[in-house]
């Protein structure tokens, strides 16, 4: 009760002051005096000449809109840390979606997920949100989605910056190459005998259990596949699993998989016994993506020890697979795209070497990686045909490059020693010309646009005074922004203005 | 006798060594900024599967503790597994080390041609100019920090002359030769200046005036008496050189594409792998320190002067 007493009368003394130093300010013409000054956490090794650009730009912008910015470049490490730790008071920060859910936004709000970038809290959010999440129906779940998103605007604990594209050089006979919105990089249908692609994000692991990096995903995507994956208009579409079905109340997932399909090496034909064995191993690895089985029965049995299986994964029949769920959950079927859920042999050694080799039934088998490359032949046996019934993959071999400096990676490119890349927002300005079209050196290529459902936005540290406790001041940050600027001028236009903590949500209002 | 007691002395000295480096790079390692568990998990891991990993890699352990555990490990060889890649460290090390000594190997290489074979060459058959032309371009190299001659050999001869590919191939010789030239342009400059002095300083000496004397020529008392005398600077150059050499893959490996264990340290650096840096501290500080043992007893089993020295202090 005091504590509340002091509380209220400090926000009341608090209100008060603002309200003094702004009609001052008015008085005088400096309103700059009233506002505290802003301190942005950035890390300079992720997506590094993006991030110290557009922390310059907000720096700049938000200097005009009357708030002084403080920029604090830090390092990968440090930024993790003091972000975890919640040592900050607003930082450039950037989210990645998995599948096509709003829930993957909102997720890092809900007081009880995993990371909670924010540390925001309130129950009528976390009431919203899972309103969505556990909905019956899809329209229940927009409608509860829609809510917390509305929440999350007033509150404001992430400024909406935006969502950016990304570009694709692709080189003749390349243009077989698909993507979508999620980055999944399909070479299936590139036709040329091999295919030789470079990335200039660090590879973290090459089991696909441990997978939460877009570099790891992009060679874990090549060998290694689940039940279901996502085409390229973000429809999830049939893999290992032919078809599937949900229970009346949507809490038992059931699939028919797919028959004859054959593994890499000599680990034998796949089976339902096999989806079981990958679940529960990738439990067991404490994977990043665990949590993706929250909602299975007997989940909390398996990872206390007190159950040596996970008594909602079924087994039934070689070729048929239940998952039981704890209640209704349709986002069960939107998780298991996750590279985690990927599925490997049932007989896979403890400590198989995932360098020297793969296990999956992915279109193109890994042969090795030396630190830097990444060489795959392709799968013989690999069970999907093209449209007109044809063998995939057609190339017969693809090799997946990290090349750390981006000007390193282009001039090889330029050389034809690469047959397709990403382009880093580092070589726009070679690369494109300023109207965004592809500079005419470029013209024997062809320029790959596909816009990201990606988030890129300011996050405040919520419940510390003054950034995280004034929404007033948050939403002073948000209006002093001008995205559209940023969109055409850094990004030539290869990119789009984020108004909401989801984006799509907020374009369809 | 003294013989004995100058290995005996350097031996203590070897092992002190490598306790101090033991101590300084776990505990430089530990005081790293950063959650390993975090990093590793990735920002949506839930704060029970952080907590298992912590578990799981000790990290939860007193610091002492965790010393202990490290250096008992490091005794018999084990260094852990990599908290990345969840493999052992010495399998990660073993499987990228082939690149890092062909890389050194090179440079090696590289650094006696161009600061002791080829200045002996030219003087001996009176390019005097020419000597002190390719010294003065070494210094001049060697001036610009590593990462930036990697980038400025890469832009010029893949980017401009396009006579090297600018994707690293292991099967060319010339990718390695041009990663190699780079990681030597440093110790090469500083040895080709050294061994220039002592031949100089040995073309002066008593026994050069005498061979003057007795009607030698200067390319002759180069070869004959100087050459022989000077070689003790070069070969102090590469101790100190050899240290550069594996640190300086670092760099050159990051910046050229090459996976050896330069480009496993940057990314144990980024991923806070503190298993792998660790491991790989030890490792080089013992494989530096061994050779540098080897090469002070081999400096003082060769030169006269040193070993001479030592008798009549012991």
């Amino acid at each position: 009760m005091y504590l509340n007493y002091f509380a209220s009368r400090r926000i009341f003394l608090g209100a008060t002051l603002t309200l003094a130093a702004l009609l001052s300010g008015c008085g005088r013409h400096q309103p700059q005096a009233s506002t505290p000054e802003l301190k942005i956490l950035y890390n300079t090794e992720e997506e590094p000449a993006e991030k110290s650009a557009v922390a310059q730009v907000l720096q700049a912008q938000l200097g005009k809109a009357g708030i002084p910015v403080v920029l604090d470049p830090v390092s990968n490490a440090v930024f993790y840390e003091r972000v975890g730790a919640g040592n900050f008071q607003c930082a450039l920060a950037l989210w990645y979606l998995d599948y096509d859910d709003p829930e993957g936004f909102l997720t890092d709000f809900y007081s009880k997920a995993g990371f909670r970038l924010s540390k925001y809290q309130n129950p009528a959010y976390d009431q919203a949100y899972l309103g969505g999440l556990l909905a019956p129906n899809s329209e229940k779940k927009k409608e509860g989605f829609r809510s917390a998103s509305q929440i999350l605007m007033q509150d404001l604990p992430w400024v909406p910056l935006y969502s950016n594209d990304e570009l694709f050089l692709l080189s003749a006979g390349t243009d077989g190459f698909r993507s979508n919105a999620y980055q999944y990089y399909d070479y299936r249908r590139v036709a040329r005998g091999t295919i030789r692609v470079a990335s200039n994000i660090e590879l973290q692991t090459l089991d696909p259990a441990l997978v939460y990096d877009l570099a790891s995903k992009h060679v874990a995507t090549q060998s290694y596949e689940g039940l279901v994956a996502m085409d390229d208009h973000l429809n999830i579409v049939p893999a290992l699993a032919k078809s599937w079905q949900f229970s009346q109340g949507n809490d038992r997932l059931t699939f028919d998989l797919r028959t004859g399909v054959k593994f890499h090496g000599q680990f034998g034909v796949f089976s339902a016994k096999d989806v079981k064995a990958s679940f529960e191993r990738m439990l067991r690895q404490n994977s990043p993506y665990a949590y993706i089985f929250d909602h299975v029965k007997g989940i909390e049995e398996f990872k206390s020890g007190k159950a040596p299986q996970v008594s909602g994964f079924r087994v039934d029949g070689p070729s048929r697979f239940t998952i039981e769920l704890k209640e209704s959950f349709p986002t069960m079927l939107n998780w298991l795209l996750a590279p985690a859920a990927f599925v490997l042999p049932a007989g896979l050694p403890a400590k198989y070497d995932f360098s020297h080799g793969s296990a999956g039934t992915g279109p193109f088998a890994l042969e090795s990686w030396d630190g830097t490359v990444a060489k795959f032949a392709a799968n013989q046996s690999y069970w999907a045909t093209s449209e007109d019934g044809g063998k995939l993959p057609l190339a017969t071999s693809l090799s997946i490059r990290t090349m750390k400096e981006v000007n390193a990676m282009l001039t090889a490119y330029q050389q034809g020693e690469l047959d397709l890349m990403n382009v880093p927002l580092a070589l726009y300005g070679e690369v494109l010309d300023p109207k965004g079209e592809l500079s005419s050196k470029y013209a024997s290529s062809r320029l790959r646009v596909v816009p990201l459902n990606n988030l890129k936005f300011l996050a405040f540290r919520m419940g510390t005074a003054p950034w995280g406790t004034d929404s007033m001041l948050r939403k002073k940050v948000y209006d002093g922004i001008d995205r559209s600027s940023i969109v055409t001028n850094l990004f030539r236009g290869k990119a789009r203005v984020a108004l909401g903590v989801v984006p799509q949500m907020e374009e369809k209002h | 006798m003294a013989i004995f007691r100058y290995v005996r002395n350097r031996l203590l000295l070897f092992i002190g060594g490598i306790a101090l480096i033991l101590v300084t790079s776990f505990f430089a390692i530990y005081r790293l900024p950063g959650d390993p568990a975090r990093m590793i998990l990735g920002p949506r891991a839930s704060a029970e599967s952080v907590a298992q990993f912590q578990k799981d890699a000790g990290l939860n352990d007193p610091v002492l503790t965790q010393f202990v555990r490290f250096v008992g490990r490091v005794g018999v060889l084990d260094f852990g597994e990599s908290l990345t890649y969840r493999r052992p460290v010495l399998a990660l090390v073993n499987e990228r080390i082939g690149q890092s000594l062909r890389l050194i190997g090179y440079a090696f290489l590289i650094m006696w041609v161009f600061a002791v074979i080829l200045p002996v060459c030219l003087r001996a058959s009176g390019g005097t100019l020419a000597d002190d032309g390719l010294r003065a371009l070494w210094t001049g190299l060697s001036a610009a920090p590593p990462y930036v001659l990697a980038l400025l050999t890469l832009t010029l001869l893949a980017g401009s002359l396009r006579v090297l590919p600018a994707v690293f191939e292991p099967g060319r010789l010339s990718c390695w030769l041009a990663a190699a030239f780079v990681l030597a342009a440093y110790p090469t400059a500083l040895a080709s200046r050294l061994f220039h002095d002592a031949l100089a300083a040995a073309m002066l000496s008593e026994y050069a005036t005498r061979a003057r004397a007795q009607g030698f020529s200067e390319g002759a008392i180069l070869l004959r008496e100087a050459l022989v005398n000077a070689l003790a600077a070069p070969v102090s150059a590469i101790a100190n050189g050899l240290a550069y050499f594996f640190t300086g893959t670092f760099f050159v490996e990051v910046a050229f594409g090459i996976g050896g264990i330069g480009s496993l340290t940057y990314d144990a650096i980024r991923n806070k792998d503190i298993t792998v840096l660790a491991g790989v501290c030890v490792l080089f500080a013992f494989v530096i320190s061994a050779i540098s043992a080897v090469l002070d007893l081999a400096q003082h089993v060769l030169s006269p002067r040193l070993r001479r020295s030592d008798e009549w202090q012991g």
